[in-house]
């Protein structure tokens, strides 16, 4: 990043009694990106948002917005402002009230409150509905309500936890697209916080995958569902197909030869392994491919079962070397025989070089 | 067979009429017909029926009992609030494992007749009471001071017995209000002041008021704290009504005397249905 960051975090630590929510935790926020912790529950990336909210005070560490220290500033004071998992909308104001709070709180003019609000509620298309109150509306009409409410008081940083996880998947998938477009229109830092891989995916400039209050992997979505740091990052990210192997052979750079249970494979790795090196070989179900006969480098296994899903046939395969695999295909003309019976012999193949390689961590 | 769910709600709502019309209609209707016959020594009333007793209270002397009656009310309401919403607050904010056990302890003094704590607090404000040893022997009065059969003592008498009234609504409504709108409120800018009076108080009126009433109609009619501890000088409506009924057997000039209050007291009630119309109204079109 070339600009400077409009909030940091310096090895912040926070514990909960002798739990830690958080160690050592650094990361810096770019101008104008959105950001997605993403993680389990209990990986501290809601401690992150509250933390910078100001509910929470770090135990070590510091934290800057604009360069400047937050210890010792009250949620109040900060420029931020943050989008509730609950939405924790005013039941006793009306809609419109509820969006000009913060502008109330900063004591800004009748005038000025009503045309901020007013094109908040515009941008949230809620427009016309400011005299309900928020039991009045459904629930995808109080997330708007919610973020034209923080929205409205334009923070430096915007901080959105869990927000979309109460909305069925269609409306789901609506407000992400909306959440991305208020987000570029804006130009506001968004820190989005989510356990769903899909979501984080699908809106991100960047992914933090978090786990027990560390970041596992800081990239592109693009970086973090191909070249996943390491297993949990993997498995997070995407459907995996983790196959243990041993590497017997190195012919050249970034290239390893792989023993999978008797059976050699070529492989690319994008780091270096040693001889004898336990490795894991992980494959996406979507980009395998299932054949009768054999076809190349493949894995050869009998066909356990096969569910239809509209989009993709899945099958699941049990691999002569023993693991069972998933694979996702995709229904195209030039691919008519996809429908393999179970207890079919089959040949599992995939395209050289899409595969991931990964050290072989305790973790499995 | 089972009765039908209409044969059900038929009865429900009989048996319900029946014991309103029969126990509170009735009587109040009798009061009312009390009210306008004159006083016969041989029964209770009889005729002829008349407005004197109406006329009677217009003297400066009843109207200088309600006055007072109201004001030591009003008072020993405002203290109770005072003193309940910040105990309420704090029982709300407690380890909820900690809270049945601090509810239990503000209804314990229920389990002793209030008309014994009364005489309790008489004991602790005497001359010689336990307030005034103290007093004394800390150095700060030379001489026991004066405070039984003050109004101060009769509402400290009704701040003691009427405070749980206070609480408990008070409670019920802070228990409810949900600590996430208030990190909201705090994250939008307000502090603690306004967070209070933007988000509490408003989402905690319902509890104020039925704490209010809870706490202000009784202090208009517990005699017996005005007899115990104000003493002759400092009569309550309560004791007004009694000692008609009991002590003067004019019936008919007490029952008028109640009519009155219940009057007022309904006054009050749409005095603040009317309020909390107009503060609904002004929220919404703001």
């Amino acid at each position: 990043m070339t600009k400077p960051p409009i909030a940091s975090f310096r090895s912040v630590s926070k514990y909960y009694g002798t739990h830690c929510a958080l160690r050592d935790f650094d990361l810096d926020l770019g101008e104008g990106e959105l950001l997605t912790l993403l993680g389990p529950s209990g990986c501290g990336k809601t401690t992150v948002l509250r933390l910078l909210a100001g509910f929470e005070t770090p135990d070590s560490g510091e934290i800057l917005l604009d360069g400047r220290t937050l210890a010792g500033v009250p949620p109040e004071a900060r420029n931020v402002n943050t989008v509730f998992q609950s939405y924790a909308l005013f039941p006793h104001l009306s809609v419109f009230e509820n969006v000009a709070f913060g502008l109330r709180m900063r004591k800004l003019g009748g005038a000025e409150i009503r045309e901020r609000t007013g094109s908040a509620l515009r941008m949230v298309r809620l427009e016309g509905l400011g005299g309900r109150r928020p039991l009045q509306l459904s629930g995808g009409q109080q997330q708007r309500v919610a973020l034209a409410r923080a929205l409205v008081n334009r923070p430096r940083v915007l901080l959105l936890d869990e927000c979309l996880s109460a909305l069925d998947y269609r409306l789901r998938r609506e407000m992400q697209l909306e959440l991305k477009e208020l987000q570029r229109q804006t130009g506001i830092t968004f820190v989005f916080v989510t356990h769903d891989r899909e979501e984080a995916l699908s809106i991100s400039d960047r992914i933090a995958v978090m786990q027990t209050g560390r970041i596992e992997q800081l990239g592109p979505p693009r970086d973090i569902y191909e070249r996943p740091a390491n297993l949990f990052v993997a498995r997070f990210a995407g459907e995996s197909n983790v196959l243990k192997a041993t590497v017997t052979g190195v012919p050249g750079p970034d290239t390893l030869i792989v023993n999978l249970a008797g059976t050699l494979l070529t492989v690319q790795a994008d780091r270096n392994f040693g001889i004898g090196e336990k490795i894991a070989l992980v494959l996406r179900p979507e980009d395998l491919h299932v054949h009768e006969t054999p076809a190349g480098q493949s894995l050869a296994g009998r066909v356990l079962e096969r569910t239809y899903r509209g989009v993709t046939l899945d099958t699941l395969i049990a691999l002569d070397a023993g693991p069972r695999i998933k694979a996702s295909e995709f229904f195209r003309e030039d691919a008519p025989a996809l429908d393999h019976p179970p207890g079919q012999r089959v040949h599992v193949s995939w395209t050289p070089g899409w595969e991931i390689v990964l050290p072989h961590d305790a973790e499995t | 067979m089972t009765p039908k769910p209409e044969v059900f709600r038929a009865v429900a709502i009989g048996l319900l009429s029946g014991w309103l019309l029969l126990f509170v209609l009735t009587p109040n209707l009798l009061v009312a017909g009390v009210s306008v016959l004159s006083r016969n020594p041989a029964g209770f009333a009889g005729a002829p029926a008349t407005l004197d007793n109406y006329r009677r209270l217009a003297d400066p002397i009843y109207l200088h009992v309600f006055a007072e009656s109201f004001t030591t009310a009003l008072v020993a309401t405002l203290l109770c609030l005072l003193l309940g919403y910040p105990f309420a607050y704090g029982l709300a904010r407690t380890r909820p494992r900690l809270r049945p056990l601090l509810l239990t302890l503000v209804i314990v003094p229920f389990w002793t007749n209030s008309l014994v704590r009364i005489y309790a607090i008489r004991g602790l404000l005497a001359a010689k009471g336990a307030v005034n040893s103290l007093l004394l022997a800390a150095g700060l009065i030379d001489q026991p001071v004066r405070l039984l059969y003050t109004q101060a003592a009769e509402i400290i008498g009704l701040v003691y017995v009427l405070l749980p009234f206070m609480v408990l609504p008070l409670y019920g409504s802070l228990e409810k209000l949900d600590p996430r709108l208030l990190e909201a409120a705090q994250d939008l800018g307000a502090g603690p002041f306004r967070r209070f009076r933007r988000v509490v108080l408003p989402l905690t009126l319902p509890g104020i008021v039925a704490g209010c009433l809870l706490v202000f109609l009784p202090a208009l009619g517990l005699f017996y704290v005005g007899d115990v501890l104000g003493g002759s000088r400092h009569l309550l409506i309560g004791n007004l009504l009694k000692d008609q009924f009991l002590e003067a057997q004019d019936w008919p000039f007490g029952a008028a005397a109640s009519l009155v209050l219940i009057a007022l007291l309904l006054a009050f009630l749409a005095l603040y249905a009317v309020a909390e119309k107009r503060v609904a109204a002004t929220n919404d079109d703001e």
